[in-house]
């Protein structure tokens, strides 16, 4: 494959226009992938922020000692 | 500087270097790497696929060694404790999400290359065995309202991390679907040398991807002790209160 207009043709136009089962499997595997992997990261990232939201309610502290006020 | 904020600094800047690495390994993998000669284009999912598989492989080590230090520590060091088992759990999770990545692309390109979605030989049984070890694991620590739940848990990542060399060996001991190793299984095996530059670019590429994942999972998981504690905390406060 040479560039993203290839690999866009080879995935998703050959073949009277429909792909082919490899064009498929092979993108749905990638993106599976990145899904799989991204969704979880997001889904901690969100988790880590909403517990920080309730962490130190009623505490104030120094900036550069992170000791209470 | 404040410790939190030189933390969250290092974060973006090991997440940016693993997505510039994990696109250049990706655009390897896809655009540069040549075309096997039987299998064709769908052979390119191996390059996402392998080094996936590797690093299941690797998590439940990391996952060991913290319920070990758990264990060892729970009486007589619980901070410390409790530290090794927001590792633990990290390291259980991080498994669970590289093993279902494994376990997919492996069925996506069988299909493609086999003509069949599963086959019920040893690398795959005992790759979907791993898979359900530590989502039990999890579940486990979800559900369990005995109070001993972190003690059970790192004694089930004992038994679970058992299955990891069997995982491992499977395709050196009995023959099956699942093809033959392709490093380090005789005099036939290997790949193309022109293929090596993509898959070592993804395997360090998910590694350090994974590294990310284990440390914010683990970042998350003492942010929920601390909030316990603080909780804790409180309620004893408002009981001596009380009882003034």
């Amino acid at each position: 494959m040479n560039d993203f207009y290839h690999l866009h043709r080879w995935v998703f136009l050959n073949q009277n226009g429909d792909g082919s089962m490899q064009a498929h499997h092979l993108f749905a595997a990638y993106a599976a992938v990145w899904l799989i992997q991204g969704g979880y990261a997001a889904w901690i990232a969100y988790q880590w922020w909403q517990a920080g939201k309730n962490l130190h309610p009623d505490l104030s502290l120094n900036p550069d000692t992170n000791v209470e006020l | 500087m404040r410790r939190s904020r030189i933390y969250a600094m290092v974060g973006i800047s090991w997440l940016a270097l693993t997505l510039a690495t994990l696109a250049h390994a990706t655009w390897l993998a896809l655009f540069i790497a040549p075309t096997e000669e039987t299998m064709l284009d769908v052979q390119r999912i191996f390059y996402y696929h392998v080094p996936s598989s590797m690093l299941s492989l690797v998590f439940p080590y990391v996952n060991l060694t913290a319920s070990i230090f758990y264990l060892a520590w729970r009486r007589s060091e619980p901070l410390r404790a409790l530290t090794a088992d927001a590792v633990a759990i990290a390291a259980a999770e991080v498994t669970v999400v590289y093993a279902s990545i494994s376990l997919t692309t492996g069925m996506l390109w069988g299909r493609a290359a086999w003509g069949i979605w599963w086959a019920w030989d040893a690398r795959l049984t005992s790759m979907l065995l791993l898979w359900l070890l530590y989502v039990s694991y999890l579940l486990l620590r979800k559900l369990s309202a005995s109070g001993q739940s972190q003690t059970l848990a790192a004694a089930l990542s004992v038994f679970a991390a058992i299955d990891v060399p069997i995982v491992f060996l499977s395709i050196r001991l009995w023959r099956g679907q699942h093809p033959a190793p392709v490093f380090g299984g005789g005099p036939n095996s290997g790949i193309n040398p022109a293929m090596l530059p993509a898959f070592g670019w993804n395997v360090l590429g998910w590694a350090m991807w994974g590294i990310f994942l284990l440390a914010l999972r683990y970042a998350l998981e003492r942010r929920r002790q601390e909030s316990e504690q603080e909780s804790a905390l409180k309620a004893i406060e408002d009981s001596l209160e009380i009882a003034r």
